[in-house]
């Protein structure tokens, strides 16, 4: 279901672009109504990249902050939820990188990693490919969602993790193959 | 998951379950138990029937009731589970199912029911239903329930609720600070003075305001032609600001007929203005009573 | 590669997977049609491939929690100055002297302490209304292409909805279109009138708020 202002569209709305406008002249309400329209995408990015529910919900606040003090470097050349959507991948990646307990791993070899059953699965479960992401390491779950879910292209991957494009595309592969294990298909 | 693990798992659960039994064997045998963090996502959908949800400060969901053989499932680990009533033929019968789940008071609840009624105590999520009622109690740290036609009665303690309903009836009471309730024809009843941001419309319906203004808070209510009103206490405090464009309004056993042209709200205090409370109608009437 | 002694090699069944495999997109494809095992992995693959592209958001109303914080931060750090001026200000009330005589008679009855606004609070100036104006136009068309988003996609779900909720749904919208027709009647008699236009844009969220909820009730 779509929110307020589509997400997503390449172009910048007039209706958009006058919302943003306010919200740069320091319009809270008009800021509050980007908030809804977007907020969705980013908690949405924010749990996947960081598999953890509290952090996410305290991530998609520093997002919205980090965003109302940026507002003014946000110049109309792209949608706003596109801009949006790179800063906050930004911000979690800050993050990741910031908490030393969660190295971003990536995957060596994918026959290390545990299949549905022998994850604890029950009998009945439905994984679905949600939860199937969560299983992932974190390295390997951010170039899966940066690619594959969220549309950015090996280069811009690559450019965010510090690592080569060529890295990341392997990267991304083993990432698929670990999916489909993990989903037992 | 290896031997000596699911040895573990399993005595740790004949521990659980038992001690679970003895204090809710009320609500019927255990349909599954299982261990969850205490942060752990829970999505729940099913038809009929009525789903309670309980938070308590143990790091398991404990699912006690009564369902049809072969029509339960429950998937995914312990942080992020779904479990739901279906029937898994395939075929399009109306599965009903009366359910008590228990699970840690930090858990978050997303739940869908067509016509099951949903309760919930300390807990905290999102509850969906179409034509069923929900009522809410307890401490949350969020609540937001929505339905089509269903009543909602909220009693919690919680920083933020949302709640939407068609023609049911909504009642917003125990302690919530923001919240933003809305109806289309069912009447919305706020009966608590914690509400310290509140959005507050109905379409037809009529609001009723019966509390005190807490001081400081911004209060906006709104209708297209319900009546809006508003029972205060003689210490009320506030700021009123009241808008009917085609309607009248009854103040201090006053009828006035402020002009309906341009932009002119009858504005007045109510002691030392203290909150801010706007009500404003189409075609309704707004009352401001002493009580 | 010759496509009758060896399998694809792993960048290929990727890049298949993905729709990119380019030039040599001919030989892929007739290894695919002799191959029942790598036609089968590239399978998986594409359904994967599609499945994550598709991955829908989260539900709506637990973001709406998260707000009341972000609002917090933002005006306890102050990072940009607030410029909404007179528009906060309450305005001087624009009563006939009789009926605010009247009230204060009715105050006594009724026993509330009700003071009018002094005559220091400033005129509700043309500007002011502007502002309030502008936010209300601006809030209604929002709202409006929010609807039509959302009434298109009621026509393609309703097959699929139960009868129940359809009922209920076509019931609550024949109620707010009617609210809006009438204010967009009064609008068009009285278009400066920026309570209007809020009371508008109310009806128009409901509007939203109903269609929303369509989308769970499927």
């Amino acid at each position: 279901m779509q929110t307020l202002l589509h997400v997503g569209r390449n172009e910048l709305t007039h209706d958009e672009r006058e919302v943003v406008k306010r919200a740069q002249r320091g319009d809270v309400a008009a800021f509050e109504s980007l908030y809804h329209a977007h907020a969705s995408m980013v908690l949405a990015l924010c749990r996947r990249m960081t598999g953890d529910n509290q952090a996410a919900r305290e991530l998609v606040q520093d997002v919205f902050v980090r965003a109302w003090e940026r507002l003014a470097s946000f110049r109309g050349q792209s949608a706003f939820g596109t801009w949006l959507h790179r800063l906050a991948v930004n911000v979690v990646l800050e993050r990741l990188r910031s908490d030393k307990r969660r190295p971003l791993a990536t995957i060596d070899e994918v026959s290390l990693i545990p299949t549905r059953h022998e994850a604890g699965a029950s009998s009945d479960a439905r994984m679905d490919i949600e939860t199937a992401l969560s299983r992932l390491p974190h390295g390997s779950r951010q170039i899966y969602l940066l690619y594959d879910v969220y549309g950015y292209s090996h280069d811009e991957i690559a450019a965010m993790l510090g690592i080569s494009a060529a890295t990341a595309r392997v990267q991304l592969w083993r990432a698929r193959r670990a999916m489909l294990k993990v989903l037992g298909s | 998951m290896r031997g000596s693990a699911r040895i573990a798992t399993a005595l740790a659960l004949a521990l659980l379950v038992p001690a679970a039994g003895r204090a809710q064997q009320g609500d019927g045998p255990v349909v599954r138990a299982r261990r969850v963090r205490a942060d752990a996502q829970l999505k729940v959908f099913y038809d009929a029937g009525s789903v309670r949800f309980v938070g308590w400060d143990k790091d398991s969901l404990v699912i006690r009731g009564r369902v049809r053989a072969g029509q339960f499932y429950l998937g995914g680990d312990s942080s992020s589970l779904k479990f739901g009533v279906e029937d898994h033929n395939g075929g399009t019968a109306v599965t009903s199912a009366d359910l008590t789940v228990y699970l840690p008071r930090g858990a978050r609840v997303a739940a869908r029911t067509v016509s099951a009624s949903i309760s919930a105590r300390d807990v905290s999520g999102w509850f969906y239903t179409v034509s069923g009622d929900i009522a809410l109690a307890g401490t949350a740290t969020s609540l937001d329930a929505l339905s089509m036609s269903g009543a909602i009665e909220l009693s919690a303690v919680t920083p933020w609720v949302r709640a939407r309903t068609g023609d049911g009836r909504l009642v917003v009471a125990g302690a919530p600070e923001d919240v933003d309730a809305s109806t289309i024809t069912g009447p919305l009843v706020i009966a608590t003075s914690s509400v310290k941001r509140g959005q507050l419309a109905t379409v037809r319906g009529d609001i009723r305001y019966t509390a005190s203004p807490a001081r400081g808070a911004v209060l906006d209510m709104s209708t297209h032609s319900g009546a809006i009103e508003l029972n205060l206490p003689r210490t009320a405090s506030a700021r009123m600001t009241l808008s009917s464009i085609e309607g009248h309004i009854e103040a201090g056993g006053v009828t006035s007929m402020p002009t309906a042209a341009g932009n002119r709200p009858m504005t007045f205090d109510v002691g030392d203005g203290a909150s801010r409370v706007t009500a404003r109608t189409y075609k309704g009437v707004i009352r401001v009573v002493a009580r | 590669m010759t496509h009758d002694t060896r399998h694809l090699t792993e960048a290929e069944r990727q890049m298949v997977a993905e729709g990119l495999a380019g030039d040599a997109s001919a030989d892929v494809a007739a290894h695919l049609a002799a191959c029942a095992a790598c036609a089968d992995d590239v399978a998986r693959l594409k359904r994967l491939v599609t499945e994550a592209r598709a991955l829908k958001t989260m539900d709506e109303g637990e973001v709406a929690s998260l707000w009341p914080e972000i609002r917090t931060r933002i005006d306890t750090a102050k990072v940009a100055s607030i410029a909404v001026g007179e528009a906060e200000r309450p305005r001087r009330v624009g009563w006939p002297v009789a009926a605010a005589a009247m009230l204060l008679v009715g105050v006594g009855v009724a026993g509330f302490a009700l003071r009018r606004h002094t005559a220091q609070q400033p005129v509700v100036s043309a500007s002011t209304n502007d502002v309030q104006l502008t936010a209300a136009s601006d809030s209604v068309r929002l709202y409006q292409d929010e609807a039509q988003a959302l009434l298109a996609q009621l026509e393609l779900q309703r097959a699929m909805l139960r009868p129940d909720a359809v009922r209920a749904i076509d019931h609550d919208l024949a109620v707010v279109d009617s609210a809006i027709a009438e204010l967009q009647d009064a609008v068009a008699r009285d278009p400066r009138n920026s309570a209007l236009r809020q009371l508008l844009a109310q009806s128009y969220r409901r509007k939203v708020d109903v269609l929303q909820r369509v989308g769970n009730a499927g």
